[in-house]
């Protein structure tokens, strides 16, 4: 086995809480804002549903190959050169999204707080510490979240609780102003956030009890919906459906907002701080995952021997995938969600779905016995 | 394990040497903060944006046992193509390096705010540096001469403005309006912003004719804080400076600034006059505690029409006569000349916002928020038919409290 470390169904949950919840509430509300306007937050509360279909696919073939990680059994669902690309386009999808995230906290840094200092410092020390996360393994970094969460959302709660003065509810009329089609569409970019729980397909097996993953997930999905959904109606309700979509960081810039009496101010830090927090997180899960995938694919005894060149991959893939951050912006917003949703959180699922429906009901392979190491 | 321990410690140690940052590294000694900023424009120059920065005096800032010195600061100035371009002009006499993250005050001169506000807003949210709850604030005449004039109570003029501020946002008339507030009300259609206008007027003493004592020992007080002769005259919130799109349409004057904050039910506190009931030639001063304000929109045959009820509480604080008002039907006759006092400030509000063709009290975000439909044909001409859609104003007020006497007590004559 090349993780040794088992996880409850606890930290399971929280793990992809803030995989999800890290970047979707910095970066998305303005995204769905200047899509949805004043629906945003309807399109907020709807998005995560789709994925609850990839949760119940990827919590069905977790089921059917017990012990086996997403990489593993599609090579036993779709034989060896087949299953091998699938798992290597997986392997490609992590890392993706992954230096993504890494290039969103980068920008972040660079254009919000320190201005001077070239963005490959922040990927790459951040890269670093994630990368000797990885190392440790899956076990350290359920434990090390299961602080950080507290973190987060204690941070979140506190911004969006001590914005609330400034809020204006009215400015979330009228529903459906629009019609349900933007709303729909708009939709899209939280559920290409929150198909990340696709990474419970990778750490399924090193559950400690694998029959709670769907329970794990929902309430990850749950929560972080909930959390972003506050986040949204806040951010409408304080800046305005028109304003708010001009926002590249919506988060930093309504914790700017607050002021109370002159002395509860300046939460920026803690933005900065919050949201350090969850990218370390996030992108440790999903180097974890590529890495995990690559030695699974090319039948390493260890992770250790990928884990730099993964690194120095992800690291170069954060810096080169986009030149600006208008570039970024524009991929999140118009590319991102058909990409990931159509590709890694419902496609591939769906095909290893049927392929094991049309082997099991037609050619009688019965799935689950004979695979069954663990 | 040890060993290895404590080489770990070592690397821990030497990771110190990153922790305070390359490139971005600032010393405290090396900044100039920026306490103020007034951005004014000079028309038909090929450097418009004069931009004046009010910092901190860096020695004043060390000394806290002065009792009471508060802070200092010195101006500096300079011009530009735009207001980035001007802050750089600035900065090339300044010996430190400008740090704008502690600026809450973004003063904008009256030319500025009439040819457009677009280029400060943009500056505001693009740059890290400025807050976004930073307060905007109109100033009569030119910002720099405002931020000249000299102190009178405070330390230094930024506090001044900042004490005036925290004042006013308790007070009916005048409601300063952070940035963010401002952009929220430019970018929603039917809506127009408004902030509140500040100026410099002369002393109490002189507006009596003979009353000069100390004048002049006064005017070299003011004098030593830095940048350039400082005039004497006091600062006063006076208005309301109201907007069409981001240039500046009109003020509002107090009375009016009070009407368009009953219509947009935003009056906090306040005290008003009206006539005595029993005898007319006396006033009756009457706070105002708690208010109400719905806006109904109603559209009939394509007629968009609006209701305002307005609901007002308060007490009366003084009466100049000596009649009895506290009986059942003196208290109902103040009601409604109360209420008759608020419709006709109400009333003068809209006719001046008419008369300017700007919205501000944003009827037409109320019609978008109930009718989205009837809003979106009228969307591109709402100025317009602003000017001419029917308001209806229904004002009913209600005298709760008499103070602590409940009738004058009578007085021998």
């Amino acid at each position: 086995m090349l993780e040794k470390g088992r996880i409850s169904p606890r930290q399971t949950g929280q793990l992809l809480f803030i995989t999800t919840i890290a970047t979707v509430i910095f970066i998305a509300p303005s995204l769905i804002a200047s899509l949805a306007g004043h629906d945003a937050w309807l399109a907020a509360l709807l998005g995560p549903m789709f994925t609850l279909i990839t949760l119940l696919l990827i919590t069905w073939l977790g089921r059917k190959h017990p012990g086996q990680t997403i990489f593993q059994y599609s090579e036993t669902i779709l034989g060896k050169w087949l299953g091998k690309a699938v798992a290597l386009l997986y392997v490609w999808g992590f890392l993706h999204i992954g230096a993504m995230a890494v290039r969103e906290f980068g920008d972040f840094m660079t254009t919000s707080f320190m201005s001077h200092t070239p963005i490959s410092v922040f990927n790459f020390s951040m890269l670093l510490l994630c990368a000797w996360s990885v190392l440790v393994g899956l076990e350290v970094i359920a434990r090390m979240n299961e602080f950080i969460i507290i973190l987060i959302v204690s941070f979140l709660l506190l911004i969006l609780f001590f914005s609330l003065p400034n809020w204006e509810l009215d400015y979330l009329l009228p529903f459906f102003a629009r019609g349900p089609l933007p709303v729909l569409q708009a939709a899209l970019i939280p559920a290409a956030w929150h198909g990340n729980i696709i990474v419970l397909a990778v750490i399924l097996p090193f559950m400690t009890r694998p029959t709670r993953a769907f329970l794990a997930g929902t309430a990850a999905i749950f929560a972080s919906t909930t959390l972003l959904t506050i986040g949204v109606v806040g951010m409408t309700a304080i800046f305005g459906p028109e304003l708010s979509s001009s926002f590249l960081f919506p988060l930093h810039l309504f914790a700017q907002t607050i002021n109370i009496g002159q002395i509860i101010t300046r939460f920026e830090s803690v933005v900065m701080t919050t949201w350090m927090a969850g990218i370390f997180i996030k992108t440790s899960v999903f180097y974890y995952c590529a890495a995990l995938g690559l030695a699974q694919v090319l039948n390493l005894k260890e992770v250790r021997p990928v884990v730099l060149p993964l690194g120095i991959i992800l690291g170069t893939l954060s810096i080169s995938l986009f030149q600006d951050v208008t570039m970024l912006g524009n991929f999140l917003k118009e590319t991102r969600p058909y990409y990931t949703i159509s590709l890694y959180f419902l496609g591939l699922p769906l095909l290893l779905f049927a392929v094991t429906l049309i082997r099991e009901k037609i050619f009688g392979v019965c799935f689950g016995e004979q695979t069954n190491e663990a | 394990m040890k060993r290895r321990n404590y080489i770990l410690a070592a690397l821990l140690a030497c990771s110190l040497i990153f922790t305070s940052g390359c490139w971005d590294q600032v010393e405290i000694e090396d900044l100039a903060i920026v306490r103020a900023i007034a951005i004014d424009y000079l028309p038909g120059r090929r450097a418009p944006y004069l931009v004046t920065l009010a910092i901190k005096r860096p020695a004043a800032m060390g000394q806290q046992e002065g009792g009471g010195g508060g802070e200092q600061v010195v101006f500096y100035a300079g011009v530009g193509a735009s207001i980035a371009l001007a802050i750089e002009q600035a900065a090339t006499h300044i010996p430190r390096r400008i740090f704008l993250t502690h600026n809450d005050l973004v003063i904008v001169g009256e030319q500025l705010a009439k040819h457009g506000l677009l280029p400060v807003l943009d500056f505001v949210v693009r740059n890290p540096d400025m807050r976004l709850s930073a307060f905007l604030l109109i100033a009569k005449g030119t910002g720099q001469e405002l931020l000249h004039t000299a102190e009178r109570l405070e330390g230094s003029i930024t506090e001044e403005i900042h004490g005036l501020i925290d004042q006013a946002e308790d007070a009916a008339e005048t409601q300063p309006v952070p940035i963010f507030r401002f952009l929220r009300k430019i970018t929603t259609p039917g809506e127009e912003a408004y902030t509140v206008v500040i100026q410099a007027s002369p002393l109490p003493k002189d507006k009596l004719p003979a009353a000069n004592g100390e004048g002049a020992q006064a005017g070299e007080g003011g004098g030593n804080g830095g940048g350039g002769a400082k005039q004497e005259k006091s600062l006063a919130l006076a208005g309301m400076a109201v907007f069409r799109s981001d240039r500046l349409a009109g003020i509002l004057n107090h009375s009016e600034a009070r009407g368009k904050l009953w219509l947009a039910g935003m009056t906090t506190r306040g005290i008003m006059a009206v006539d005595d009931p029993v005898h007319p030639e006396e006033t009756v001063t009457l706070s105002l505690t708690r208010s109400q304000t719905k806006i109904t929109p109603s559209v009939q045959a394509g007629r968009i029409s609006f209701r305002v009820e307005v609901e007002a509480e308060g007490d009366l604080i003084s009466q100049s006569s000596q009649a009895d008002l506290s009986t059942a039907e003196m208290i109902e006759k103040l009601n409604s000349a109360k209420a008759g006092a608020i419709k006709v400030e109400m009333e003068k509000a809209l006719q001046k916002m008419r008369q300017l063709e700007t919205d501000v009290v944003g009827f037409g975000a109320i019609l978008k928020r109930r009718e989205p439909k009837i809003f979106r044909e009228v969307a591109d001409r709402w100025p317009e038919i602003f000017v001419e859609v029917p308001v209806e104003i229904l004002v009913k007020a209600n005298i709760r409290r008499t103070g602590l006497q409940a009738k004058p007590a009578r007085i021998n004559r």
